[in-house]
């Protein structure tokens, strides 16, 4: 359909006002929430990650893109946009450096999650009361400095003395984190970039 | 004897013309008065107010250019440090330039297995001795982050460590305030007295503060008290384009100025004339892999526009080099260590940090330092450029051997080929047979065995009050790490 | 409006002031005008005492009255076309402009997809064309070994055949003898569609040496006059070795090739006056330890970059070196070193930097290091670009808007600006540890050598026209014919 073409152009493009526009003038003449989603959106988006993928597209394209995204579906209520789950994330206390947390909440938007940005200097108190508050599924840390990575510890363990632990998965990242580390502090995974996130999201609450 | 002649000592080099500095300057004196910068220690804030800035939503200061100008004027244009060696001294002043390695990253690729693992305190000593072994290596970061010694304590640890390995000078990471505290204790205890260290410090600190334009509470604490004590300071941020700072090169520039000047004028106002040193880390995002680059060809170009303006302010500055973005020793590793060594020297940086660093910063790498070790010594063959004088133009020796003659057993030859050719030392040039039969071996196995012999063959001299600077480890462990668990 | 505005737009480089190049320069002209050059071809010397040389047996000295009118005439900037009508191969030397290409007759070749190191045949010279054609900062041919799978006496003809046929990159040729340029020069007029059309706008540049110190023979004075007489774009190009055929210091080594290099230049000049000449060469020590011409010594780098500079402060373009190493394999010290010399060039502004694809000392010729070489180009030339510095990149604004603690990925302005700030790498990787290791741990070696493999199955040279391969054919047939006796 040619309005679906010329929204997908809009996502693609990053032009956000076009994509809310058109979406807008989709709803208006009564097209299927749930089809602009499917036939607009997220084969929009398809397009995006191939062209991401072929180095065509690089990172800030790819965050416009998922920006025009989201004002189109803001317009659409709740049922019809299924969120395949709800993200906590945030920065760990004593930590102010937020560039690679701010990619992967952008990317896991992205992916259709839900992101509740607590942004830096969050403790393990308010990931896991924020996480009760919001029904979150997962909750994702970020640290830069091996000072404070400590405080990641401290949230699973939080997590595990209010009873959520299983329930609201957790998943880590940043420059001194690995894989072994979280495994030692029992979180339910550990990712090393923004896009690998988003998979390990999918995987863990799937 | 000529009248009337200008001669090139060295190769001369600039990224940027005079009025293209001025843009720059300009511009973060606007920054600061404009946008301003968030300041998160309240002593900090208070000594900005009182001397007429402008201070919103509590920690939001915004500084006078006249205020700047002021700070800048009393910074020293030049800071003399010198290591376990008193003997050996480096003068951070206009166009000086010395190498060293960068510090705490996280990881090793062992020498023995190749498996990427933490850094020990064992590793971080080792590193040391390496950069007490190599010629072109001047000054000593830790390489490596000490994961094996409590986490809040473990600065202490790793001064240690790299007092054990090296007599060269240091530039210091500090846990915070506290930790800086503790190791001035050290420093002081191993040069037996405080006048000594304020006369010739025995290390620089690095303090980083948050891109764009955010002064951490810990960052702070550690400038003030460096201020106070005569410590001299690296306050120079990390801003990547087009993430933490403009996707232009000119804009990065801008902003990283203000960033170093937050910190300047902070240090000023707490002690007139506190030695501050300039610069950063300046890179771009890769748009592909979402890393902070050390490989890339911007980096070194960034430094070197970075070093023109820290010349141009008479002040001394920190740049980069010899890393890059290669997950291992090979010719990309090569490509970036030798370009980005290359740039630094002809730019005139003080202190080019980082060398040895692989995988953008995530691992310190033995091979690569004692790669780019040889690397210096032919940048340095470079930078010390062609003498031209009659002795030199040979003209003489060239009409006596004459047309179809030859050199080598003229005594011009003999008596000038030393100092005019570089000696290679891992650097092959023989013939296919003799490589051949030493083993066919590349560069980077010449420099594994190198490494190896360094670890097992050389030893430091040995250091002076050792009891009494782990005693002081022992101290920070029991106040600040109790219960803590090391990484490793 | 700002104004009074000076700026850099690219990054300044200067090795030597103005004076030392003048002292360097004067040096040169009294070698030749008191020490004096073996000219070993009578119709040479015979042209130069005609103009005011001293002639005496074999030995010529130059006033240099005779070489500063030489160096008047011959042209600073100069044109060589491609033989395609896509002229963003053409080959522009001036001021300010620079080039790349690999270098000519290595005895020996590293195979293109094993590494082996054997002998060069005819099909190793298409392969070298080809990718020279393919790779986007090569912008000259040359080929990288020596032809032995035919006649010895013809495989200069028969490289020049190959090379042609496999690329729309201008062509520096060589030969062994007399009869091989002009076989070579017959080819290349054949391709240009005539002699008028070749002088007009030539479509190759011949090379050709002296041999230190001070001596040209009689076969390299031929070829001078022979492309002086057709108007064909010379290089006259010495290699000095530092301490072997040449002095220990560097001023001396640079003094001694440009008096070699102009003996070449005054001759092509007295003939045909206009001729485009490019001074040379390739300068270095010779390694004392191991007697190997250091191809990658850093006094390679200074000494081009000196040799450079002395060639733009008297008016002529310079066929330099870099790119090129003693490493006996394409390993961290090829790449140091062909990064190191080729970073030299560009800033000095060498006008035709050559050899890149060296290794061994020059014994080997390898495309594994000619594809390395290309990446270290764009790499380099992204610093030489410099910094741009007017308001929009300042970005006072921009940073305004972010404000202290945001950040700048979807910034319009990033998005405006990272394409053109940031140089994208095609062989140098960046991606995080975990994803390296996934996609197989590729070294930069590993992925060179799949670079080139699929350059050499994918890349389609655009053929010669048909009347132009006949002519070539019909040029190789006689000169086979001639090996033959």
């Amino acid at each position: 359909m040619a309005v679906f073409d010329d929204l997908k152009q809009a996502i693609i493009s990053g032009n956000r006002a076009q994509a809310k526009e058109l979406t807008k003038a989709a709803l208006d003449e009564g097209i299927e929430a749930k089809k602009i989603v499917v036939d607009g959106v997220a084969a929009a988006m398809a397009v995006v990650g191939e062209k991401f993928r072929a180095n065509e597209f690089f990172v800030p394209e790819l965050l416009i893109a998922q920006r025009a995204m989201k004002e189109a579906l803001s317009l659409m209520s709740g049922e019809s946009v299924n969120h395949i789950g709800t993200v906590v994330i945030g920065t760990v206390k004593g930590d102010l450096h937020d560039i690679g947390k701010n990619l992967v909440a952008a990317m896991l938007e992205g992916a259709g999650f839900r992101v509740v940005d607590l942004g830096v200097d969050v403790s393990p108190e308010k990931f896991v009361e924020t996480a009760k508050a919001e029904s979150a599924d997962l909750i994702a840390m970020s640290a830069l400095l091996t000072t404070t990575m400590g405080s990641m510890k401290d949230t699973v363990a939080t997590l595990d003395s209010e009873g959520l632990k299983g329930k609201v998965k957790v998943i880590v990242g940043g420059a001194p984190v690995t894989q072994s580390y979280a495994e030692e502090i029992k979180a339910d995974g550990y990712a090393p970039d923004a896009a690998s996130a988003v998979d390990k999201a999918k995987t863990l609450l799937s | 004897m000529r009248a009337n002649t200008q001669s090139n000592m060295t190769p001369r080099f600039r990224v940027l013309s005079p009025d293209q500095i001025e843009d720059i300057y300009l511009a973060a004196l606007e920054v600061l008065e404009r946008t301003g910068t968030r300041v998160h220690h309240g002593e900090a804030v208070n000594l900005l107010r009182q001397a007429g800035c402008h201070v919103s939503d509590g920690n939001l200061a915004r500084l006078p250019s006249a205020l700047v100008k002021g700070c800048l004027q009393s910074t020293p244009e030049r800071v003399v440090i010198a290591g376990r060696d008193r003997s050996r001294k480096l003068t951070l002043e206009y166009n000086k330039v010395y190498f060293g390695t960068g510090s705490d990253c996280p990881f090793i690729l062992d020498p023995y297995t190749d498996e990427r693992r933490r850094y020990t305190f064992r590793d971080v000593y080792h590193a040391a001795k390496i950069t007490e072994a190599l010629p072109h290596i001047d000054f000593h970061m830790s390489l490596g982050l000490t994961s094996d010694v409590p986490t809040q304590s473990y600065d202490r640890h790793q001064l240690l460590a790299m007092l054990q390995g090296t007599t060269k000078p240091l530039v210091i990471t500090a846990v915070d305030g506290e930790g800086l505290a503790d190791q001035y204790q050290m420093a002081c205890e191993v040069l037996e007295s405080k006048e000594e260290f304020a006369r010739t410090p025995l290390f620089v600190v690095y303090i980083e503060p948050s891109s764009p334009l955010t002064n951490t509470k810990e960052a702070l604490e550690k400038l003030l008290y460096a201020a106070e004590t005569g410590i001299p300071a690296i306050y120079t941020p990390c801003p990547m384009c087009g993430g933490t700072a403009p996707a232009t090169l000119a804009g990065l520039m801008v902003q990283c100025l203000a960033e170093c000047f937050t910190g300047l004028v902070v240090a000023q106002l707490k002690r007139r004339g506190a030695p501050i040193i300039i610069g950063g880390l300046v890179s771009i995002m890769d748009m592909s892999s979402t890393i902070m680059s050390y490989g890339a060809p911007e980096m070194a170009l960034l430094s070197a526009g970075m070093t023109d303006v820290a010349k141009w302010l008479r002040l001394p500055v920190f740049s980069t080099g010899g890393c890059g973005d290669a997950k291992v020793l090979d010719q990309q590793a090569a490509i970036e260590a030798a370009v980005s060594i290359a740039v630094a020297a002809l730019s005139g940086a003080n202190l080019v940090h980082d060398v040895g660093y692989l995988e953008s910063g995530l691992v310190g790498s033995y091979d690569m330092l004692v790669m780019s070790d040889e690397i210096i010594g032919m940048v340095k063959r470079i930078m010390r450029g062609i003498v031209v004088d009659d002795e030199h133009l040979a003209g003489h020796v060239i009409d006596k051997v004459g047309p179809g003659g030859n050199f080598l057993a003229e005594d011009h030859t003999l008596a000038h080929f030393r100092k005019e050719f570089w000696q290679p030392r891992l650097i092959d040039r023989s013939r296919r047979e003799a490589w051949e039969a030493a083993g066919s071996k590349t560069l980077g196995q010449r420099t594994r065995e190198k490494v190896i012999e360094i670890i097992e063959d050389f030893e430091p001299a040995p250091l002076p009050a050792e009891q009494k600077l782990k005693a002081i480890c022992a101290r920070a462990d029991e106040q600040y790490s109790k219960g803590d668990k090391a990484l490793v | 409006m700002r104004v009074n505005q000076q700026v850099n737009h690219t990054v300044q480089f200067h090795l030597l002031s103005e004076e030392q190049l003048e002292e360097v320069y004067r040096a040169a002209l009294h070698l030749m005008e008191y020490t004096g050059l073996d000219v070993h071809n009578a119709e040479a010397r015979a042209l130069l005492s005609g103009v005011g040389a001293w002639v005496d047996g074999v030995r010529v000295r130059l006033p240099s009255s005779v070489v500063e009118k030489a160096l008047g005439s011959a042209p600073r900037s100069f044109t060589v076309f491609s033989r395609e009508s896509d002229s963003s191969k053409d080959l522009h030397i001036g001021p300010g402009r620079f080039h790349y290409g690999p270098g000519p007759t290595c005895p020996n070749f590293m195979d293109p997809r094993t590494g082996e190191v054997r002998t060069y045949t005819r099909a190793d010279a298409r392969a070298v064309a080809t990718v020279c054609d393919a790779l986007p900062n090569i912008d000259f041919v040359e080929s990288l070994g020596t032809v032995s799978d035919v006649p010895p006496a013809v495989g200069d003809v028969h490289e020049f055949a190959e090379m042609i046929a496999h690329t729309g990159k201008p062509i520096v040729a060589w030969s062994y003898a007399m009869e091989g340029c002009r076989d070579i020069h017959r080819m290349a007029v054949a391709v240009a569609g005539g002699d008028d059309a070749s002088v007009r706008r030539p479509n190759y540049i011949f090379y050709c040496e002296p041999l230190s110190p001070l001596v040209s023979s009689k076969e390299a004075m031929d070829k001078v006059l022979y492309c002086a007489q057709h108007r064909v774009p010379l290089i006259f190009t010495p290699c000095v070795i530092g301490g072997g055929t040449g002095p220990s210091t560097m001023a001396g080594i640079i003094a001694q090739a440009a008096a070699e290099s102009w003996l070449g230049l005054v001759v092509s000049q007295q003939l045909s006056p206009g001729t485009p000449f490019c001074m040379g060469g390739v300068v270095s020590c010779m390694d004392m330890k191991t007697m190997t011409f250091a191809y990658g010594a850093p006094e390679l780098s200074l000494l081009q970059a000196g040799l450079t500079e002395l060639a733009h402060y008297v008016g002529l373009p310079l066929w330099t070196t870099g790119g090129c190493s003693d490493s006996k394999v394409v390993d961290e010290q090829a790449a140091i070193e062909g990064a190191l010399s080729v970073l030299f060039a560009t800033f000095s502004g060498g006008d035709l930097c050559h050899d890149l694809g060296y290794v061994e000392s020059a014994m080997t010729g390898s495309l594994q290091q000619l594809v390395t070489m290309d990446e270290a180009i764009g790499y380099v030339k992204r610093i030489a670009r410099g910094i741009e510095v007017n308001p929009d990149t300042l970005a006072v604004n921009v940073i305004d808007e972010v404000g202290p603690g945001g950040n700048y990925l979807t910034e319009a302005h990033t998005l405006a600006h990272f394409r053109r700030e940031f140089w994208l790498p095609s062989l140098m990787d960046r991606q995080r540890r975990e994803t390296w290791e996934d996609r197989g741990r590729a070294t930069m070696g590993g992925r060179a050598q799949a670079r080139l493999t699929e350059l050499l199955a994918s890349h389609e040279p655009t053929p010669l026209p048909q009347e132009a391969t006949d002519s070539i054919e019909r040029v190789l047939t006689a000169a086979n014919a001639r090996a033959e006796h």
